[in-house]
């Protein structure tokens, strides 16, 4: 082959790039189309076997869960704004900002775990209980999950921003990282609203 | 590989300079050695092999459970298995070939090929490739361990409940098939998320989305649907689990569960799960026909419209599994036009292909005779499906043979055709020498016509009244001439594949050299060596036009630019393929099997105690953090400010 006479010439162009440039920015928007198609599968069942009782709920909520679950999601929503002051801090290269908004932001988000063993501790049913308790649990415990893991690498990347060296790409992810935080909190909403504010649920 | 190369004089990142990019290249991308090297490899060629090679080995099995059930049925009363070992050996079929053979099967050639067509130089994310096909590996190895000790799943590959609940199947049997399935869709949609990525974010310079190959639209089509349908598989298997471990009861109706809630989760996973297997093959045809009749495929817009309305109708069909189960007359009624209606999309199809057919230049080679035979095979199985599609004859023969001859037409000649038409055709890229041809005329003909015997005549035994699951019937009902018919084909196949493997170890040590383009192909891969070398293309090429070889111009440009002495790829604009960026993929590594290792103790674990969520959990922890850490830090790409 004789040497291409003509050539593409990209050497110029940066080695990182935020939001949907970023290949990253796609993996983490698949992970939660997954994670809500699950999410939504789960309340279709719980809708499902809501139709199943004559009485429901089975097992009443008591109030103090009810109120419980109120703060968490109030903790849940303020637990945003250091998120997206971190994400902020992030698009201009500030250290300081992004070390407070991660602090901050995993506090928060164990203050919503430890919320939520109180509430579990509280509710008067187990899963084990009836179907209602089962996907009740289900639900509510594997977005626990997503609060704890997304806790833990905000953890994570704040062990990367002390130590160091930063890198450029590590504003990218601590960018992608506050959004998935964002879509823990946005995937609570639909879920607190169905299973608690559910006029039901709530006269319960 | 890592032989001590001469330092070049002033090392510029890029030159000009053909050999010493190569050079560059080959020291930047080779594997590391030994067995550490064979466990830490994250390139898609070679993870896509692993997928191919495993999952051909889980279709031998497969299909040695199938010669199994046919010396069974061979005659009346026979005593080959009794009921018990029956129902675990079709259970194993069935979920081998849906769970480890098909699906693994096409996940693999797309991670094997779509990178070669869009032109890059590996998956955007070759670790989580990597953590795929081991997650993949330790689910087949689960039940095929199961099975030898005597634990195999029973329930069949849907595992019904109640039968598969904790009342109707104790002991181990369907945990260790439902951690099976967790693993397994695990692996898919890892495979999904990193096609989809890679695909939007790496394709050549030029090769916007309408002039992408058919086949790479297939495999976009196909990732998109197992995004969303086996995320309910994964809800499903994990309530079944919890039902049967922890005493759950979402399927227990005495407290409020339901029966039917497993259904209606199994089937919005299980019916995309048949198009799943079924658009890759398509895309595959489509490479085919294009090559072989010499022209591009005829309507690349309506077969594009059509292979996206078939993902989005796919998943509105799930409950036509379900008209036996008594459904409100509307829900009967929506759900019959709605799996009437996806004739429509795949009739255009098969129109545009028959269209291309029609006006090309035949030529016959191998990959064209499992491509035209495709059509007579699949079109057969359409037709069945038009019948049971149609909610009353369906009432007449669910559960008989009928419908397993239905979906071996289809999975056989919709996936099976196709797969093996692409592996005559890309076996030359992958090994870099040809299939014997002779002996593939053998294996097609005698694949063909075992194919026929053995399923044609399972329509008749179903209209007949013969029930499927069953491990036996009696003399007196006469459906033994056609059982002994089936079983005749069934040996034939097996002679077949026997001559295919012969034919694949020969010509690995002694078949034709195939040279880069043994086709005069259209696509990228074959614009580079076979094998092809660990960094894929010597220069990352540009595209102008839909068939990227038959439209390049004489002085078609390459990228320049893009690192060689790192692991660096371009990173393109998602809709025109506008150059962007230039990214760095990390290299070969252990932590996706540490991290595997650790998802499997945790879901292994789970069959037995409830601690292995908080055992897997603090392992996955720790092994997810080795995955992240950085590695150490390139100079000239710090952030402005550090940690003093
Ligand atoms: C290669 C030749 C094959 C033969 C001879 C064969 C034969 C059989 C037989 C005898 C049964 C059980 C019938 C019964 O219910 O008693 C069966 C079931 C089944 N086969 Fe195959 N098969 C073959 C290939 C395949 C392939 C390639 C696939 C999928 C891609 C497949 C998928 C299935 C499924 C899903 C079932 C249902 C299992 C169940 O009832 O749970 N088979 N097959």
């Amino acid at each position: 082959m004789s040497p291409p006479r003509r050539t593409l010439d990209v050497s110029h162009l940066p080695t990182f790039a935020f939001g949907h440039r970023d290949p990253l920015w796609w993996g983490v928007t698949g992970l939660m189309a997954i994670e809500s198609t699950a999410f939504v599968l789960m309340l279709a069942s719980y809708f499902y076997i809501r139709g199943n009782y004559a009485h429901f709920p089975p097992t009443a909520l008591p109030f103090y869960v009810k109120v419980v679950a109120a703060v968490i999601t109030g903790v849940m929503l303020l637990s945003a704004v250091p998120i997206h002051y971190a994400n902020r801090a992030a698009l201009k290269g500030r250290l300081r900002g992004m070390r407070w908004g991660l602090a901050l932001g995993s506090l928060l988000g164990f203050v919503v775990v430890a919320l939520r063993i109180v509430e579990f501790l509280w509710i008067g049913f187990r899963w084990d209980t009836h179907a209602y308790g089962s996907i009740f649990w289900f639900i509510v415990g594997m977005h626990t999950v997503h609060t704890l893991s997304g806790s833990l690498e905000d953890l994570l990347l704040l062990g990367v921003l002390f130590k160091g060296p930063v890198e450029e790409k590590h504003l990218v992810d601590v960018h992608t990282n506050g959004r998935y935080w964002f879509f823990v909190v946005a995937s609570w909403l639909p879920i607190y609203v169905i299973l608690y504010l559910d006029p039901a649920v709530l006269a319960s | 590989m890592s032989a001590p190369l001469p330092t070049p004089p002033e090392p510029p990142p890029v030159r000009d300079d053909e050999a010493w990019e190569r050079l560059y290249l080959e020291r930047t991308w080779a594997p590391k050695k030994g067995l550490i090297g064979w466990l830490s490899e994250v390139h898609h060629t070679e993870i896509g092999k692993r997928y191919i090679i495993t999952a051909f080995v889980f279709f031998l099995l497969g299909g040695i459970e199938a010669l199994l059930m046919r010396w069974q049925l061979s005659g009346p009363e026979k005593q080959v298995m009794g009921p018990d070992l029956y129902n675990q050996v079709f259970t194993m079929h069935g979920s081998t070939m849906m769970f480890l053979f098909a699906v693994p099967m096409m996940e693999g050639v797309g991670l094997y090929l779509v990178p070669l067509m869009i032109g890059t130089r590996n998956a955007a994310f070759p670790r989580l490739n990597a953590f795929g096909y081991w997650t993949y590996l330790i689910g087949g190895l689960l039940l095929y361990g199961g099975f030898l000790l005597n634990v195999g799943p029973d329930a069949g590959w849907f595992s019904y409940v109640p039968l598969a609940g904790p009342q109707y199947s104790p002991g181990k049997r369907v945990d260790i098939w439902a951690q099976m399935i967790t693993f397994t869709e695990l692996a898919g949609l890892a495979g999904a998320v990193n096609l989809i990525v890679t695909v939007f974010k790496h394709r050549a310079p030029g090769m916007s989305l309408n002039r992408m190959p058919l086949f790479v639209w297939a495999m976009l089509v196909k990732s998109f649907m197992v995004v969303f349908a086996m995320p309910a598989v994964m809800v499903a298997s994990t309530s079944l689990a919890m039902d049967r471990l922890i005493g759950t009861h979402f399927f227990n109706a005495a407290e409020g569960g339901d029966a039917l809630l497993w259904q209606h989760l199994f089937w919005f996973f299980g019916h995309p799960e048949v198009y799943i297997i079924f658009i890759p093959a398509l895309g595959m045809l489509s490479s085919i026909l294009a090559v072989f009749t010499r022209r591009q495929v005829f309507g690349y817009l309506p077969v594009v419209l059509s292979m996206v309305s078939i993902g989005f109708i796919g998943f509105g069909l799930w409950v036509h599994h379900m008209f036996a189960t008594g459904l409100p007359q509307l829900g009967q009624s929506f759900f019959t036009a709605a799996s009437l209606m996806v004739a429509l999309p795949s009739g255009v199809q098969i129109f545009c292909w028959l269209a291309t057919l029609w006006g090309g230049r035949l030529w016959l080679k191998l990959p064209l005779y499992w491509v035209l035979a495709f059509f007579a095979v699949f079109v057969t199985g359409g037709l069945t499906g038009v019948m049971l599609g149609t909610y009353s004859v369906d009432q007449q023969v669910h559960d008989t043979h009928f419908v397993v001859a239905h979906f071996h037409y289809v999975l056989i000649g919709g996936a099976v055709f196709p797969l093996f038409g692409g592996l005559y055709y890309w076996f030359p890229k992958i090994t870099g020498r040809m299939l014997g041809e002779r002996l593939g005329k053998w294996n097609f003909w005698t694949f063909f016509l075992g194919f026929n015997l053995t399923f044609f005549p399972l329509h008749f035994l179903g209209m007949m009244g013969m029930p499927r699951r069953v491990y036996t019937y009696g003399v007196e009902r006469g459906w033994q001439p056609l059982n002994l018919l089936a079983t005749v084909g069934a040996v034939i196949m097996a002679v077949s594949i026997t001559l295919l493997l012969v034919n694949i170890f020969w010509s690995l040590k002694r078949g034709e050299v195939a040279g880069n383009d043994p086709w005069g192909a259209d696509t990228l891969e074959w614009g580079t060596t076979s094998p092809p070398p660990s960094y894929n293309f010597l220069h990352l090429p540009t595209v102008r036009g839909r068939y990227a070889r038959w439209t390049a111009a004489e002085d078609q440009p390459v990228v320049t630019g893009v690192r060689s002495d790192r692991k660096e790829v371009l990173v393109t604009r998602l809709l025109d393929a506008a150059p962007d960026h230039r990214a760095e993929l990390p290299g070969p590594t252990l932590w996706p099997l540490w991290v595997a290792l650790a998802t499997g103790v945790m879901f292994i674990m789970v069959i037995f105690t409830p601690w292995g969520i908080v055992v897997g959990g603090v392992l996955l922890f720790i092994t997810l953090t080795g995955w992240f850490w950085p590695r150490p830090p390139y100079k000239e790409e710090l952030a402005p400010e550090q940690p003093s």
